[in-house]
């Protein structure tokens, strides 16, 4: 959860200084959200979704309270540069090195997942539009021999740029990956 | 263009943690400030789950993938996802300029969005029938299976979670003595089985150790970078670690090769062993 809430005016102000098209300036902040939880990930934060979060939260705020950002981009490393220092002075996060985690063997659903977890996946990708499964079914199983290639010409023949074939990828994730969450949380009781 | 414009290798090695600081700090810099960028680096990313999944990765760089990228619950769950598109069931005929053949992809400046012109309504709801209709065919298949195939659906019934390590002490099966255990009874959260393979001694700098199914030629899983050490009665064994997520519930026999530079490898010896579903039953049986 981000420290920094981000509001609706502030996130409206983010988006405007992004692109005045409103479809474009979206594109661009998923972007940067994706940059900064690729960024944190890097560093092994368990929580590299709640940092992008609040990254983005004081970014809108900073802009908001008329601080003068003349290059975003450069900002933004900077502070995700600034959040993850913050984040490694808390005390309540302790970071093991990745040489002294133990490794995760992934489970492949094909053997070891349980009915119930399948039945979940089956359940969410039912969830989706055909169209969104089209685009998803399209984007993992090609053809081409690289996944660069893949895309570009997955993007070309939608009409689209590569990158926006991305974040439109990543919204679907994001869907799928809400819905998964939501039917474990029925699952699993509340403690009282 | 920026030096970075497309390095799958520079990307994948970030990915997996490998690069120095100075470097890592410097692709940031740039992914950050350049969109291309990132989105190779996304392209990349999907490129090495896809290598995992297929299991195309090196040893080494598949233990990095588990150690590194895998243990963070946002790429895990990326890479369960991306293993549910790449179901082997039968997928839908989508409706693209790639598959009706002889129509060109678009280009007219009235269709923008080509790929959409192309449809008509009711090939996209025949491929939405088709694709329900194939996962329900995958799930009654799994069902079958699970029926009739050797391979246990270990957690599909209520099983013990195991040990997250087995250990098996082997001997060469020219040499193994009635009532070695040689079975490793793999539980829900069972992660590595290892192998200890004794060897006569410590003779080879390196060992190659290669794992088959008995009775198959194919090779499961292989490491050249296997080395010999003593267990605690001082016998000379080799260890050797294999993810439980790759090994089936079947027979399995590990082939050691002694390695020295410049001369022929020399094998050592099989090793036999059993891979077993953990069940409430055999868990109380070896107690």
């Amino acid at each position: 959860m981000a420290h920094t809430p981000l509001t609706p005016e502030n996130f409206e102000l983010l988006l405007l200084c992004f692109n005045s098209d409103r479809e474009k300036a979206g594109e661009e902040y998923e972007l940067l959200w994706q940059k900064m939880r690729e960024y944190f990930a890097a560093r092994g934060a368990i929580c590299a979704e709640d940092l992008a979060d609040e990254a983005l939260s004081r970014l809108a705020k900073k802009y908001a309270e008329g601080e003068e950002i003349r290059d975003f981009n450069r900002y933004s490393y900077g502070l995700a540069r600034l959040i993850w220092m913050e984040s490694l002075r808390r005390p309540e996060n302790n970071y093991v090195s990745f040489d002294q985690a133990l490794g995760l063997s992934f489970v492949l659903p094909d053997f070891l997942l349980t009915e119930e977890e399948n039945a979940r996946y089956v359940h969410c990708i039912r969830q989706i539009t055909d169209e969104e499964r089209n685009l998803m079914i399209e984007y993992w199983d090609h053809e081409e021999e690289s996944h660069y290639e893949a895309r570009r010409q997955q993007a070309i023949r939608m009409g689209i740029s590569p990158t926006a074939l991305r974040i439109r990828v990543s919204r679907i994730r994001k869907k799928l990956e809400a819905c998964l969450a939501n039917c474990l949380e029925k699952k699993t009781p509340k403690a009282k | 263009m920026s030096n970075f414009s497309y390095n799958s290798e520079l990307f994948t090695r970030y990915l997996l943690g490998q690069l120095h600081d100075a470097e890592q700090d410097r692709l940031e810099e740039e992914y950050f400030c350049n969109n291309e960028v990132f989105v190779a680096l996304l392209d990349a990313k999907d490129q090495l789950i896809s290598n995992y999944l297929n299991g195309r990765l090196t040893a080494e760089d598949r233990k990095r993938f588990e150690q590194h990228f895998l243990t963070l619950p946002g790429h895990k769950r990326e890479v369960e996802l991306a293993c549910s598109f790449l179901s082997p069931a039968p997928k839908p005929q989508l409706v693209t300029n790639r598959i009706t053949s002889d129509r060109k992809p678009s280009t007219k400046k009235e269709s923008p969005h080509g790929f959409r012109k192309t449809y008509q309504p009711w090939i996209l709801a025949a491929a939405a029938m088709l694709l329900i209709g194939s996962i329900i065919a995958l799930q009654v298949r799994k069902e079958r299976q699970q029926a009739t195939s050797p391979e246990v659906q270990i957690a599909a019934i209520q099983l013990p979670k195991g040990p997250p390590n087995i250990s098996l002490f082997l001997k060469p099966t020219s040499s193994r003595s009635f009532g070695q255990d040689i079975t490793a009874k793999i539980g829900k959260e069972t992660q590595i089985v290892e192998l200890k393979l004794e060897v006569s001694k410590e003779t080879f700098p390196i060992y190659r150790g290669t794992l088959h199914i008995k009775g198959k030629e194919d090779e499961v899983l292989s490491d050249d970078s296997l080395h010999a050490t003593k267990n605690e009665a001082g016998t000379p064994i080799v260890i050797w670690r294999l993810p439980a997520a790759k090994l089936q519930i079947e027979d399995y026999t590990a082939s050691l090769q002694g390695i020295a530079p410049g001369n022929p490898s020399v094998p050592i010896g099989d090793y036999d062993f059993e891979v077993r579903a953990l069940t409430l039953e055999n868990s109380q049986q070896s107690r």
